[in-house]
């Protein structure tokens, strides 16, 4: 029961910051909601609008009409699409997901396998060479990532589609797999080294450890002490870790999707911004909070999967 | 990071060059980056280094101007950071209590807080100016440190001497002012560092996305411009795009790398150096020699180090065990014992040096075989219970799977063979057989020693090593210890050694026994004639105390 309260109280500031911004930024509501119609609003009309959204009710009332609305499932319209947010959302999210998650996927194990060799070889000047590599493509925004891939993939080399735009009107199955490979590519570039660089350290402590030293009087072959013993027990810090940076990625996924044109939730959220169109971005900020937040609480629910000495049972 | 001198040296190097580029940009700039100075889309060439852009804009003056609000914004927002970090992190450890839980509760949030996307939507609408994303990324990126700052703090406040000071009636705030704050600055500048580094991606996030202030020149800014105007379909995005990347890359990546040095200083475990296997004088095989024992020491020399400051651990030490024996090894702490262990396993590593000597195993010399003959050597001829076994398992495996695990990489037994193998020596150990298939964390300090002596006996070894084996047991389990030492191993193994600095226990096991002093062999022979008549000093020492404690107890025992 308590382990549900760090979440409760996340998606309450969520809820909350949601709410305030439109109330605290410069500029009436008003104009958020309606977009440049409201400047030729009539002071009538204007009275009508604003009681129409419940603008003109106590702070307090609008701030439990807007929870009930968010849980209802009315999270009102787009501006920029003139259609429920909500159905924006369900077309953007699945493509975003067909991208971040195999991206992720793939990121996440290169990270792991390079950092727990780079943390387990006695071979120091390799594992110099690699992390430095790999800190250096971690400092590479991943904007940049994007450009450079897709001017050099592109549209020098031509091996792909320079803009992703037309990904939804296009037919084959194939053509939108090509369509995704270099936006994928950069979010693995761009998100590999966080789980390197927490992998890579976990696994210099892992080999403080006695138990590893013992392996090896045992007779067990570096292959065998370094994948099946030193490895699991670095990936237990690392976990946490991991998921947080994942959490962090559904954010970062806006420049990648800006770049290529690929019509997911960053590109929504960033032509929301540019549009000032309110509600979706309500919307789009609340499922990326929530995804995060439902992603740590299965986070620590699977942890003690990974950790006997969290798991029920005997205990001396 | 390994922080290589080089390394760092380049990166501070990195940063230097671009901090005074950002102090002196309106001197050093070659033109103004707002004017436009040359034929539009120009390619790099005399006059305009890095070329135009689609204005006719110097792209090296944008460059160094961009630096000026790229370092501006990422050093403030990162002393702002800093800051709150350092605040909240004392604060919580100092105070500890309803403040600890309230403000680390706020960390949490802001650990999983999407950066990036609340940064968009905030930027969006409080506005671009420099001021406010400063603030703005200030307040997304204190958490981290906070967290760190805390921890650090906390662990010095349970200190000898901050814990004599608070019950001196030292006040909280003395505390911090006079104390705390002098210790921790490195970690606190290791923060500064990457905080910095955040703040720079972020900005130059928010600049590309266009959420920059446009009458400023900045890294992102130009990314943004690159894109928007479509350098990136053009050749020129190999002068307008790829500079000001680079820079964004390299200052990050500098930053960094001065954040893992800086944390190197905090915690110099993180330096440890990784250690390879020691060499071993090459030693010609030679196929007619005749092994006269199961383990074979020949005037093996062992010294840490290197130089002047070198220690020599073992020094000229000879011996032998034959078949069939119980040899024990008994020497004070520093009498090089645990080296001779490790020697003998074949297991030295570096800054260990082999100068001299030899050690063979069944006939079978460290240093004249290669990896793989050592690991079969290891575990199936040799068997070690090291020093540590209560504390040398894997904690995330069964025990029995552990056991199985020594006796499937020796034995090619399918996994059921082996694990029936692995419960009945565990059994014969006298090992529970309810607690077949529990985790270490779950076995007393008793069991987890009897379960590591299964694991070393179950592949029959030639050998047995007993490394200081009633380390951490009481009087009772070095008892049941010896017992089991006594009626077990001789049916599994072929010769056992036992090295202990607990005389008594050795005693009452060994056929013979070897005083190590100082690296050397100073005595050796049966033990009712070293207790008899020791002819050593430690030796006559040690006897003279058991005496003197036990009365007539140690004669009884022997005789």
């Amino acid at each position: 029961m308590a382990r549900w309260v760090p979440y409760c109280a996340l998606a309450w500031v969520v809820v909350t910051v949601n709410f305030a911004l439109p109330r605290v930024a410069p500029g009436h509501p008003l104009d958020y909601l309606l977009g440049e119609e409201a400047a030729r609003l009539s002071p009538r009309q204007r009275a009508e609008a604003l009681r129409a959204f419940g603008l003109d009710r106590p702070l307090h009332e609008q701030y439990i009409a807007y929870v009930v609305g968010l849980a209802t499932g009315r999270w009102g319209r787009s501006v920029r699409f003139g259609r429920p947010v909500l159905e924006v959302i369900a077309e953007r999210l699945p493509r975003t997901l067909a991208l971040f998650v195999p991206a992720t996927l793939i990121a996440v194990f290169l990270g792991t396998v390079l950092g727990a060799w780079a943390g387990y070889t006695t071979r120091a000047r390799w594992d110099a060479g690699v992390s430095s590599a790999v800190l250096l493509l971690d400092a590479m925004p991943g904007f940049w990532i994007a450009m450079v891939l897709l001017s050099v993939f592109a549209v020098e080399l031509g091996w792909f589609p320079v803009s992703g735009s037309s990904f939804a009107a296009s037919p084959q199955p194939w053509e939108q797999v090509r369509r995704a490979v270099l936006p994928a590519a950069t979010l693995v570039l761009a998100t590999l080294g966080r789980t390197f660089l927490v992998v890579r350290g976990a696994m210099r402590s892992v080999c403080q450890e006695e138990f590893l030293w013992a392996l090896e009087a045992k007779g067990l072959p570096p292959r065998a002490v370094l994948w099946r013993h030193a490895l699991p027990n670095a990936w237990l810090p690392a976990y946490t870790q991991i998921v947080l940076h994942l959490g962090a990625g559904a954010g970062g996924a806006v420049v990648v999707e800006t770049v290529f044109g690929y019509p997911g939730m960053g590109r929504a959220l960033y032509e929301a911004l540019l549009a000032r169109d309110y509600p979706l971005l309500q919307g789009i900020l609340s499922v990326v909070a929530f995804a995060t937040i439902l992603a740590n609480a299965v986070a620590d629910a699977t942890y003690p999967r990974f950790d006997p000495r969290l798991r029920g049972g005997p205990a001396a | 990071m390994t922080a290589s001198r080089l390394w760092v040296f380049g990166a501070g190097l990195w940063l230097a060059v671009w901090a005074a580029a950002a102090l002196g940009a309106p001197g050093l700039a070659p033109h103004d980056p707002h004017a436009s100075v040359g034929e539009p889309w120009s390619p790099p060439g005399p006059g305009h280094p890095l070329g135009t852009n689609d204005v006719g804009q110097d792209l090296l003056s944008e460059l160094v101007h961009g630096a000026r609000t790229s370092l501006l914004v990422g050093g403030a927002a990162a002393l702002g950071a800093t800051g709150l970090a350092v605040g909240a992190g004392l604060a919580s450890a100092v105070w500890g209590g309803l403040w600890d839980r309230l403000l680390m509760r706020l960390v949490d949030l802001c650990l999983v807080v999407p950066a990036l996307a609340l940064a968009l939507v905030v930027a969006a609408f409080v506005g671009s100016g420099v001021f406010p994303t400063v603030l703005l990324l200030a307040a997304l990126l204190w958490a981290r440190g906070a967290r760190v700052i805390r921890a650090q703090a906390l662990a010095m406040l349970q200190r000898g001497w901050v814990i004599a000071l608070r019950a001196a009636g030292a006040r909280s705030l003395y505390l911090i002012r006079a104390h705390l704050v002098q210790a921790l600055w490195p970690l606190v500048a290791a923060e500064f560092v990457q905080a910095m580094a955040a703040a720079l991606t972020l900005e130059a996030s928010l600049s590309f996305l266009g959420l920059g202030d446009p009458t400023v020149k900045s890294w992102g800014g130009m990314l943004y411009y690159a894109q928007a105007r479509g350098a990136v379909v053009t050749g020129a995005w190999l002068w307008w795009a790829v500079p000001p990347g680079l820079c964004v890359g390299l200052t990050v990546a500098s930053l960094a790398m001065l954040g893992f040095a800086l944390e190197e200083r905090v915690h110099p475990a993180l330096r440890a150096a990784r250690a390879g296997p020691a060499i071993w004088p090459q030693i010609p095989a030679d196929p007619l020699r005749i092994a006269r024992g199961v383990l074979e020491v020949e005037a093996l020399t062992v010294e840490y180090g290197t130089g002047p400051a070198a220690v020599r651990a073992l020094d000229g030490v000879s011996g032998h065990v034959r078949p069939g024996e119980l040899v024990g090894v008994v020497g004070p702490s520093g009498s090089g014992k645990s080296t001779l262990v490790t020697a003998a396993m074949g297991l030295l590593r570096s800054p260990a040096r082999v100068l001299g000597g030899s050690v063979c195993v069944v006939g079978v010399c460290w240093g004249s075989v290669d990896a793989k003959r050592a690991r079969q050597l290891r575990g199936r001829s040799i068997a070690l219970l090291p020093q540590t076994a209560l504390h040398a398992w894997d904690p995330l495996r069964p025990v029995v799977d552990q056991v199985a695990e020594a006796v499937a990489t020796h034995q090619a037994l399918s996994r059921r063979e082996a694990r029936l193998r692995a419960q009945a020596v565990l059994k014969e150990v006298g090992f529970p057989k309810s607690r077949m298939g529990a985790y270490p964390h779950a076995l007393s300090g008793g069991e987890r020693q009897r379960a590591w002596l299964a694991m070393a006996l179950v592949n029959g070894p030639d050998l047995l090593l007993l490394d200081e084996p009633t380390t951490g047991l009481d009087v009772l389990g070095q008892d049941e210890l010896v017992r089991l030492v006594r009626d077990r191993t001789r049916v599994r193994s072929r010769a056992v050694v036992v090295v202990s600095h607990d005389l008594p226990t050795v005693l009452r096991l060994a056929d013979r026994i070897v005083v190590l002093c100082d690296g050397r062999v100073v005595e050796y022979g049966p033990p009712d004639g070293i207790l008899r008549s020791p002819e050593h000093a430690y030796t006559r020492r040690v006897v003279g105390a058991l005496q003197a404690l036990r009365g007539s107890w140690a004669a009884e025992v022997v005789g």
